[in-house]
């Protein structure tokens, strides 16, 4: 195989990026699909985009704004959900709307050209900064920590979040800890992954695994698997086929969930075939 | 418990026979309102619940019933009154710790058939409450879970995925799980809906038997409040041939409408076909089944 790729710096970031962001959407996953809040994944995404977007308006640094915008929105969207106030269709359709709107409306004060801007909405693997690798690091890190150091207080949540109150467990404030730490995963993203594309791989590794296991440990490693794999496999596909890197990140975790999903047990177990 | 509040317990009596004569109480709720959004789905002037004591509480769809269980368990804050639970202001700061000793036993039909985690993981969910942060589930709770399985006779399901299990089954890990909790108090919500005859009749006799067992064994008494439709559960089983049947473990009834308690008082006079009947709002009949009242409708 050849390996001279390794020997461009960029290309040791791009891939460094692309597992990192895979393990960290892929655990920040796993809550969403367990616990039915992909809504949520999509809200954060466009709200860290939107956020993005405006500072860069302003001519101000990007990712403490993404960050900030993700966050407001994690603590407005999460109580509607959390209450049942609001559907999370609406949810989702009204927090869309109005960040995609945000988006535009930046992009449309931004004199000059936009690349920086588009680089958000699309992301820039092949051009990620160490610094971008490093937080893409302590992102991953601090996920992979937090289920470590919290796994059975997750496990209930994600699973039984009602009971996980009842028995005494503190499920709200690990409830708002998942957001956050979505939030974050979805801010570091931005500049390798993109806020368009991010979605997909928060959701797609971490679906593939839940067709393929009824353990949640081993869920989350499988997740971490996918989600590494596509990042790094799509880095990989576009280098040798010169395609987008950011599609072939996305287009491959899909294709992992399609997999998962073809040779699930869980399917055969139902007889469910589509 | 709060002096003041008690009247005779058994006696048959309205609203203020929801304070029984003890000792202690394991709840004592005084001018309790629960007003989500401003409007009042629950209001108990006065209730008070005896350790060890077995309470039912019935009553039509929108009475009120769930919320008093989530009133109890620190689900559900009042807007106003005094909520005293296990000794704790369910207002104050902090209240929400006390559901480490109260077992919620809820109904569970809606569970995904593909969530990963096993009915043994579901049961030992019970005690991490008690356990607390950054402490791992060691052999101690997974044999306490494990015991409680085999006392609910689950003990073979205990790799089996949680959402692949039958109702009864679910029900029966529910128990399971709220034992692991080593609760003071148990609330069940009904328990045997969606259940076949057989089934209902199983939970019924296990929720009995682990009421009267932590009452006999010498350890602190268990406090059962259960809410129920089925009021032929309260009474006790039918006598199969010679076989004696245990008594009922309910010593009182509450019976709810419009989010207040209408009556409460003993199970005798609780199965009343007048008394239900305006309670439900529909003709229901009281009938003596070989000296055990059975309810119609």
């Amino acid at each position: 195989m050849d390996l001279s790729l390794l020997d461009h710096a960029f290309m040791r970031h791009a891939l460094a990026a692309g597992a990192l962001a895979g393990v960290a959407c892929s655990v920040a996953g796993v809550f969403a699909v367990l616990m039915r809040l992909t809504f949520i994944g999509v809200c954060l995404a466009h709200a860290a985009f939107a956020g993005g977007l405006a500072a860069l308006a302003f001519g101000l640094p990007s990712l403490p704004a993404a960050l900030a915008a993700s966050m407001v929105s994690a603590l407005v969207i999460g109580p509607l959900a959390d209450k049942g106030e609001i559907s999370p269709d609406t949810a989702v359709g009204v927090v869309f709307s109005a960040m995609i709107g945000v988006a535009v409306l930046c992009m449309g004060l931004m004199p000059g050209p936009k690349t920086e801007a588009l680089n958000l909405f699309w992301g820039s693997i092949l051009t990620v900064r160490m610094a971008d690798v490093w937080l893409l690091a302590g992102v991953a890190g601090t996920a992979v920590l937090g289920v470590a150091l919290f796994f059975k207080e997750i496990q209930a949540v994600a699973c039984h979040r009602a009971v996980a109150a009842a028995v005494g467990i503190p499920a709200t404030a690990v409830f708002y800890a998942i957001l956050v730490q979505t939030g974050m995963t979805v801010t570091a993203c931005l500049p390798s992954v993109g806020g368009l594309l991010v979605y997909s791989l928060l959701v797609s590794p971490a679906a593939a695994a839940y067709q393929l296991t009824y353990s949640l440990w081993r869920m989350f490693v499988l997740a971490g698997l996918f989600g590494a794999a596509s990042g790094v496999g799509g880095v990989l596909l576009a280098w040798y086929l010169d395609v987008p890197a950011g599609a072939a990140v996305v287009l491959l975790s899909c294709a992992l969930f399609l997999l998962a999903a073809w040779f699930s047990p869980k399917r055969r177990r139902t007889g469910s075939r589509p | 418990m709060a002096a003041g509040i008690i009247s005779g317990g058994a006696a048959p009596s309205g609203p203020d026979s929801a304070c029984p004569a003890s000792s202690r109480a394991a709840v004592t709720l005084r001018d309790v309102v629960v007003a989500p959004r401003g409007r009042t789905i629950l209001e108990v002037p006065a209730l008070a619940v005896a350790a060890g004591e077995f309470l039912a509480v019935v009553g039509p769809n929108g009475a009120g019933k769930s919320t008093l269980l989530g009133l109890v368990n620190g689900l559900v804050r009042p807007a106003s009154g005094t909520a005293m639970v296990l000794g704790r202001d369910m207002r104050a700061p902090g209240a929400w710790r006390v559901r480490r000793r109260v077992g919620l036993v809820a109904q569970m039909a809606d569970v995904d058939p593909r969530l990963p985690i096993s009915v043994l993981e579901t049961v030992m969910t019970g005690g991490y409450g008690r356990l607390g942060l950054l402490r791992g589930p060691g052999a101690a709770l997974r044999a306490l879970a494990l015991a409680n399985m085999e006392r609910t006779g689950i003990a073979h399901l205990a790799r089996r995925p949680f959402g692949q299990c039958s109702g009864g089954e679910r029900q029966r890990a529910a128990i399971a799980r709220a034992l692991t909790q080593q609760p003071d108090i148990l609330l069940l919500d009904e328990p045997t809906s969606a259940l076949d005859w057989h089934a209902q009749r199983d939970i019924m006799a296990l929720v009995s038997a682990i009421h009267r067992e932590r009452g006999a064994d010498g350890g602190p008494p268990l406090t059962t409040i259960l809410v129920t439709h089925d009021l032929n559960a309260l009474a006790p089983p039918p006598r199969e041939g010679r076989v004696p049947v245990p008594p009922s473990p309910v010593d009182r009834v509450a019976c709810m409408a419009g989010g207040r308690i209408a009556w409460a008082g003993p199970l005798d006079q609780a199965l009343d076909a007048g008394r239900l009947t305006q309670l439900y709002g529909t003709p229901i009949s009281v009938i003596d089944h070989h000296g055990r009242p059975v309810v119609l409708f």
